[in-house]
C-alpha cells in the first residue's frame, strides 16, 4: 500500500494502487476499495478511460492514448471525486436528510459527456454560491474534428441540465460549456 | 424500547437498503477510523453507521444510484427501510447520502 497523501477517500490505497488492483482483475478482493464510494468512482473512471482508449486504437489502428493525457484527466477525475460536501437532495419532516455528494455530481457530469459522440470532458466545475441556490455548471470539452460545435455544446448543455433537474430538489443555474480543444483521431491526420 | 443494539442493527439495515428498488451500490457509511481498523485487522464490518445515545439512534448510510432514476425518491424509500429495520419505536434519525450516480447497467 501507498503512502497517505495520495489517500482515496480514506481508503489507505492511492490512484496507483487502484490501477493496480484494475489489471489484476479486482482479485484478490479488498474491501477496503470495494465498500469505498470514492475508489469505486475511480476505479469506475478507469475503466471508461481504458474502452476509450481501445476503441480509438481498434478504430483507428492508431497508437493508445498517450499516457500523459490520459494521467492528466486521471489527476483532474481524482480531485473530482473526492466526495466533498454533502448537498441536500431534498427536505423531509421527520428527521430524515437526504444529502448528495458533490463527488456524484462531477462523476454525473462526466458521464453525461461520456454519452455524447465525439465530446471529450475536461475540467469540471461546480459552484453553488449560497446553500440553497442554483447549482452553476462550468465544463470544458474537446470536440472531435469534424463534429459540429454547436451542436456538441448544446447536447452537453441539455444533457447536464436534464441530469441534475432529474434529482431531488437539485436545481441548475449557469451552465456554460467551453470548447477548449478539438481532437483528431490518428487516422484523419 | 427494544434490546437490539446498534451492532445487531447494521447488518439488517445492510440487507433492507440492498433491497430497495434503485440502490445500484452500498458503500461503507462509517467513520474513517473504523473503516481503518477494519482494513487492518481485516475484518468485513457494516456498511450503514449505526450509534446511539440517550435514547436516540442515528442512522447513516451511502448508495450509489442509477443517473436515470430520481436519486431523492430512491433515497426516501432507503430512508424508510432503514427507519423500518429496527422493527422498534426507538426514534430515529436517518441520513442518506448519494454518494455516486452511475450509469445504468447495460
Amino acid at each position: 500500500m501507498s503512502e497517505h497523501d495520495d489517500d482515496i477517500g480514506g481508503s489507505g490505497y492511492s490512484l496507483e494502487d487502484l490501477s493496480a488492483y484494475l489489471d489484476r482483475g479486482r482479485t484478490p478482493r479488498i474491501p477496503a476499495i470495494e465498500r469505498n464510494a470514492e475508489c469505486q468512482a475511480i476505479l469506475a473512471s478507469m475503466e471508461r478511460m481504458g474502452r476509450l482508449s481501445r476503441e480509438i486504437v481498434d478504430e483507428q489502428a492508431s497508437e493508445p492514448i498517450a499516457e500523459s493525457w490520459y494521467d492528466s484527466i486521471m489527476r483532474e477525475v481524482m480531485r473530482e471525486f473526492r466526495a466533498g460536501r454533502d448537498i441536500p437532495l431534498a427536505r423531509t419532516d421527520d428527521g430524515t436528510e437526504l444529502v448528495v455528494t458533490e463527488g456524484a455530481l462531477y462523476e454525473l457530469i462526466r458521464t453525461v459527456g461520456d454519452r455524447i459522440e465525439g465530446v471529450l470532458v475536461g475540467r469540471v466545475r461546480l459552484d453553488q454560491p449560497e446553500p440553497d441556490a442554483p447549482l452553476d455548471v462550468t465544463v470544458t470539452v474537446s470536440v472531435r474534428f469534424g463534429r459540429a460545435m454547436t451542436d456538441a455544446v448544446d447536447e452537453m448543455r441539455d444533457g447536464i441540465r436534464s441530469a441534475i433537474d432529474r434529482q431531488g430538489d437539485l436545481r441548475v443555474g449557469r451552465v456554460d460549456v467551453t470548447v477548449g480543444d478539438v481532437h483528431i483521431d490518428e487516422g484523419e491526420e | 424500547m427494544t434490546g437490539i443494539s446498534a451492532a445487531e442493527l447494521a447488518p439488517r439495515i445492510d440487507l433492507a437498503v440492498t433491497a430497495v428498488q434503485g440502490v445500484r451500490e452500498c458503500y461503507s457509511a462509517r467513520p474513517v477510523v473504523a473503516r481503518a481498523f477494519e482494513h487492518v485487522t481485516d475484518v468485513e464490518g457494516s456498511l450503514a453507521a449505526v450509534d446511539e445515545a440517550g435514547g436516540v439512534r442515528a442512522i447513516t448510510v451511502c448508495i450509489g444510484v442509477s443517473l436515470d432514476d430520481d436519486a431523492a425518491e430512491v433515497a426516501a424509500s432507503v430512508a424508510a427501510a432503514a427507519r423500518a429495520a429496527g422493527g422498534d419505536d426507538v426514534p430515529a434519525s436517518v441520513r442518506v447520502r448519494v454518494s455516486r450516480l452511475v450509469a445504468p447497467a447495460s
